[in-house]
């Protein structure tokens, strides 16, 4: 747990750091890739707190989600239907979001 | 019809990856804590970038339009500026003329003649009685039909001229042979100069019947049913005294007298 805060944070402090300049062909997947990173982020922490954490499943969920994510969108953007799967690919991974957000509070604060 | 609503049950219920669920706690192996991490590495590197990107776009967005509204103040400043110059220069053509042509007697005839037909096609200021005609824009959350629109200030300029009207301006802005009023976006142009609701449109004329003949036009009775219908404003005003600035009109290039 404390080793993937820090790594978290060494990732935020870099990205900060490192003025990265995102490439004008990858800029319609980052919102999306953000939110798939977030679903992994606390589905992580989740696991971890109902003490069931696995590290080759935080990875390859994280792997898959931003994967599927992107092509989802790609596809979306071929067919036309581009905005209306990332709004989709956004309410299932944030109702995701939410739902393991909740069970993070209810370990933390038994409510 | 159970798959879907068990699919939609577990979106709700369940949002943790099966994976999770499915596996024991299993022996860790380094390497794999190690993907973990640089995993974690990655989210957070995600996170920030999308920040900056967000970030960087921004303000960049709100410089541009900070800077357009910017230019667009100084303009009208600017614009302002050139207006007063020319009434100012108009003033002293005014007198320098005056001067040179008072002289002599010819001269005091041209004079007499360029007034006169100056205050007709509204280049020169032009006093004496006449009416003011005032029409508004309804409640706007009612719909479009309550605004006022440029065909209205042309039908009631018209109105004006057949009720026997000899100048006519629209918010200070005097009307030429040549004036247009016409609509641009939300904004109704007299001559290229925005004017805004109400509109006030003076007029000078014979007082015994320019406001008779206006208040009995169909014109004036069409917009009384609309201040009842869409709530607009009108109102018809009898003035003994009103005064009516000039404004600038260039020289005909291509209409040449016979």
């Amino acid at each position: 747990m404390l080793i993937g805060a820090l790594a978290l944070a060494a990732g935020v402090v870099l990205g900060l750091v490192w003025d990265v300049a995102v490439p004008e062909a990858m800029e319609p997947y980052l919102p999306i890739a953000v939110v798939a990173a977030l679903d992994a982020l606390f589905g992580g922490v989740r696991a971890k707190l109902d003490k069931i954490f696995d590290d080759k499943v935080f990875v390859v969920s994280f792997i898959f989600n931003v994967l599927v994510a992107a092509l989802i969108v790609f596809l979306g953007d071929k067919l036309g239907v581009g905005s209306q799967l990332s709004t989709g690919v956004v309410v299932v991974l944030g109702v995701r979001i939410f739902g393991n957000v909740a069970a993070i509070r209810r370990h933390l604060f038994k409510a | 019809m159970n798959g879907y609503r068990d699919a939609l049950a577990e979106l709700l219920d369940r949002q943790l990856d099966h994976g999770y669920r499915q596996t024991e706690p299993r022996k860790h192996s380094w390497a794999l804590r190690a993907f973990s991490a640089v995993t974690a590495v990655v989210i957070g590197l995600l996170i920030a970038v999308a920040y900056q990107n967000t970030q960087a776009a921004e303000p960049h967005q709100a410089r541009t339009k900070d800077a357009l509204i910017d230019r667009v103040h100084q303009q009208r400043i600017h614009t302002d500026e050139l207006a007063e110059q020319a009434d100012t220069l108009r003033d002293s053509y005014t007198q320098a003329q005056q001067e040179a042509l008072a002289g002599s007697s010819s001269g005091q005839r041209a004079l007499a003649d360029l007034r006169e037909l100056e205050a007709l096609v509204g280049v020169a200021k032009v006093r004496g009685p006449g009416v003011v005609v005032t029409v508004g824009d309804g409640p706007v959350h009612n719909d479009a039909a309550s605004l006022v629109q440029d065909r209205d200030v042309q039908t009631i300029v018209n109105a004006l001229w057949f009720s026997g009207a000899e100048a006519i301006s629209i918010d200070g802005q005097r009307l030429t042979p040549v004036s247009t009023i016409r609509t641009a976006g939300d904004a109704i142009l007299v001559d290229f100069r925005p004017v805004t609701s109400p509109y006030e449109i003076k007029a000078i004329g014979d007082p015994a019947t320019l406001p008779r003949t206006f208040r009995k036009h169909e014109v004036a009775d069409r917009f009384f049913e609309y201040t009842h219908k869409y709530g607009m404003k009108f109102s018809i005003n009898q003035k003994e005294r009103l005064t009516l600035m000039g404004t600038t009109m260039s020289a005909p290039r291509y209409a040449t007298g016979t």
